[in-house]
């Protein structure tokens, strides 16, 4: 069971579609979610949270990251999260619309922890974005 | 008494005899210097010259006083000397009397005996003597001598006044030639004919031995002059050969060379015959032919090489391919190096020009290829980023339709939300479109990976995957195969088979009844694999249509669907070389064929028909 200190941190979401980011968000407060949500808006943006995060800032409990990022893409992204000594532990759930193979695979090996095809249908996207929750806040133990 | 004969006819008749006789005469005696058979042709006269005989023999006669005749076969006088008067002047004269020479004549050719001489009295009162001259084992002609008495035989003299007489010759002249007629003994006699018999012979054979060695001589001359021309052939067959020809000594001195050769060195076959390649070439190339007919000397093989030469006429370039041999002679060493090089220049210049096109064709594929790799590369990712960015924004059309419909429905009326309903259907129904295109653009970038496939197991799987629509509709699958592997593309018939799946579920008849049926059959080339529902089949008119892309035969509200799968079933299908058809008949269920070739495996993995998506 995760402390409820867990409760203050935040979930970084990278994601470059506004209207995604509101639908998410959505999705997600249909759910409950208290945590509060930071949003890097393309690869760049999320990259400099590196930089932050080792300057002493408090890190996420877990990113959502999409792959099809402007500036830099979000395998990349993944890839320089996960090299990071103090940030690999981070759990990263990829949240994206491609379903291809190669996608997936580089994804993995780049140490993403999850692959999630976002579904087009909001329906089927609120149970996703619940199962996400359940899973990755609930079920799972975090990293402290 | 018969009629006087000629000397032609006695010819005839020793003739005649001579065949008879030629059997029991012995070549030793006669042979032992001659060659067995004379040259044919020869007769006596071309043997023994008879101007100069016949002067030997009248000299011989004035010394002897003998009587002596040699004639040939043909009966041509060779000599004759010291004919009695009585004879020439009488009797042989007088018809009568010339009848008995002939008579004796007759009688002596009669009887010819080799090595013996043969005595007769002629009815004239006369000795004759004959004997046969044979050269070797021939018989050339006859000795002759006559017309005496013999010293110990009673003359009577009143025979010869009665033959006066009787013929009526001059009786005192007849008796004075009577009176000349010589008397001899036989041992005389004898010794006349040995001589005469060992004389002309010795001659003979001499002028025979002459005979034959001038012929000898004109054969070899006719021999030494054909191989002069054939040899004079043979040169002027080198000359003439456009290649060129060379023969060097152990040495590397030049022997001989033809015209063309000449050409290269620009010198004539004197000026270069006894003297080596260095004295015409600079020392690097003459280095290396010398290497080269060391090479043939030392191995003892033909050995061939390519050259580029300058030749020193016009200073023109010829690539040459040399063939160079090595020669024996007669003690059979090996004296020589034969040379004979080809202009291949040509041959040379259409290689090259080949070799160019060859590569520049390989380029221009490996070009092309890179282009059309290229191009397919941006046609995929063209594909699959439309696919991905066509689905965003229908995220946002049916993510806010929903929210509408679920944050202000008290704000909407019943058509309203029918509207908001309307939307979101259309946003699923672009969204599956959208999934299936890009199965499509999928399916045809990828690899055709011809692999061992376990049938039941795919077909386990695929219908596993649908178990929850088959469980909900009640349907009953049986499988019967007739074999259980395949070699073909897995993706492929796992995309067909699973598409028919769902077709065969999709269209299942409503009830309980539902069978679906997954078949096969093992042909020569072939397997051919089928889904047989019993559902509600289709107009068989539409066999075809069916297949074609965005092609539906219902309503989008009767059966879901895009119209796709089929058209993607077929396609992949057709790419790796089988077919996809169907029969059906309104109401009494469908099936759904497909034709794979039987290819050969790859030795690749075997890849299980279960893999994690």
């Amino acid at each position: 069971m995760n402390p409820s200190s867990n409760l203050h941190r935040s979930i970084l979401l990278v994601e470059d579609n506004p209207l995604d980011i509101d639908l998410t968000l959505r999705a997600f407060k249909k759910q409950g979610l208290l945590n509060p949500v930071e949003v890097a808006r393309d690869g760049e943006e999320a990259v400099s949270w590196i930089a932050r995060w080792e300057a002493g800032e408090p890190m996420p409990l877990i990113v959502l990251m999409d792959l099809k990022l402007p500036k830099i893409g979000g395998l990349e992204v993944l890839r320089r999260f996960k090299n990071q000594p103090k940030l690999k532990l981070i759990p990263i759930v990829v949240l994206t619309s491609s379903s291809e193979d190669r996608d997936i695979t580089t994804a993995y090996e780049y140490g993403a922890n999850s692959y999630i095809v976002k579904p087009v249908d909001f329906d089927k996207f609120i149970s996703v974005a619940s199962e996400i929750e359940l899973y990755w806040l609930g079920t799972t133990i975090l990293p402290r | 008494m018969a009629e006087k004969p000629t000397y032609q006819e006695l010819a005839l008749r020793v003739k005649e005899l001579e065949s008879e006789r030629s059997q029991a005469h012995e070549k030793e005696n006669y042979s032992k210097k001659i060659p067995e058979v004379p040259p044919s042709g020869i007769d006596l006269g071309s043997l023994i010259n008879v101007d100069e005989i016949q002067s030997i023999m009248d000299d011989f006669h004035s010394v002897t006083g003998m009587v002596t005749a040699i004639l040939d076969l043909n009966g041509k006088v060779i000599e004759a000397t010291g004919w009695r008067d009585i004879c020439t002047k009488f009797h042989r004269i007088n018809p009568q009397t010339s009848r008995n020479c002939t008579e004796s004549d007759l009688f002596l050719a009669r009887n010819l005996k080799a090595g013996e001489y043969v005595d007769y009295k002629c009815k004239n009162g006369l000795s004759d003597v004959v004997t046969p001259l044979y050269i070797g084992a021939k018989h050339f002609g006859n000795i002759f001598t006559g017309q005496f008495f013999y010293d110990d035989e009673r003359i009577d003299e009143e025979r010869f006044v009665k033959q006066a007489e009787k013929y009526g010759f001059d009786k005192e002249a007849y008796l004075e030639a009577f009176w000349k007629i010589p008397r001899h003994s036989h041992e005389t006699v004898r010794h006349l004919m040995n001589f005469l018999v060992k004389f002309t012979t010795y001659i003979s054979r001499i002028s025979l031995s002459n005979i034959q060695l001038e012929q000898e001589i004109q054969e070899r001359q006719k021999a030494e002059n054909a191989q002069k021309e054939s040899a004079a052939m043979l040169q002027a067959l080198i000359r003439a050969i456009p290649d060129l020809v060379w023969l060097k000594d152990r040495q590397g001195v030049y022997l001989f060379c033809n015209s063309r050769f000449e050409n290269f060195f620009g010198a004539t076959e004197n000026d270069i015959v006894g003297k080596t390649d260095y004295d015409f070439l600079e020392t690097g190339l003459a280095d290396f032919f010398r290497y080269h007919d060391k090479l043939v000397l030392e191995n003892a093989k033909p050995s061939k090489n390519e050259e580029e030469i300058i030749f020193a006429t016009d200073g023109h370039r010829e690539i040459l391919e040399t063939i160079r041999t090595p020669l024996y002679n007669s003690s059979g060493e090996i004296a020589s190096v034969l040379g004979i090089s080809r202009d291949i220049t040509e041959r040379k210049h259409i290689e090259n020009e080949l070799k160019k096109y060859r590569t520049h064709l390989e380029e221009m594929v490996k070009n092309r290829t890179k282009a059309l790799e290229a191009k397919n590369k941006e046609l995929e990712t063209f594909t699959y980023s439309v696919s991905h960015d066509l689905k965003a924004p229908l995220r946002g059309i049916d993510g806010y339709s929903r929210l509408l419909e679920e944050e202000y429905a008290d704000k909407l009326d019943a058509e309203g939300i029918l509207f908001l309903k309307n939307v979101r259907q259309s946003t699923t129904q672009m969204n599956q479109l959208i999934e299936d295109l890009l199965a499509y653009s999928r399916m045809e970038r990828r690899d055709i990976q011809p692999v061992s496939i376990d049938l039941r197991s795919m077909i386990d799987m695929l219908i596993s995957q649908r178990a929850h629509d088959i469980e909900v509709r009640h349907i009953k699958i049986l499988v019967k195969l007739p074999f259980q592997k395949v070699n073909s593309d897995s993706e492929t018939l796992r995309q067909v088979l699973g598409n028919y799946l769902d077709n065969a579920v999709k269209f299942a008849c409503r009830g309980d009844s539902a069978i679906i049926e997954v078949g096969g059959r093992k042909n020569d080339d072939t397997w051919t694999l089928w889904v047989k529902d019993n559902g509600i089949g289709f107009d068989p008119q539409y066999h075809n249509r069916i297949f074609e892309i965005f092609q539906r035969l219902h309503r989008a509200e009767e059966f879901p669907g895009t119209g796709i799968g089929l058209a993607i079933a077929r396609k992949a299908i057709e790419r790796i070389g089988g077919h996809a058809w169907a029969e059906s008949s309104l109401g009494n269920g469908a099936t759904f064929f497909i034709d794979i070739p039987k290819t050969k495996t790859i030795p690749y993995k075997e890849k299980l028909a279960d893999e994690p998506k």
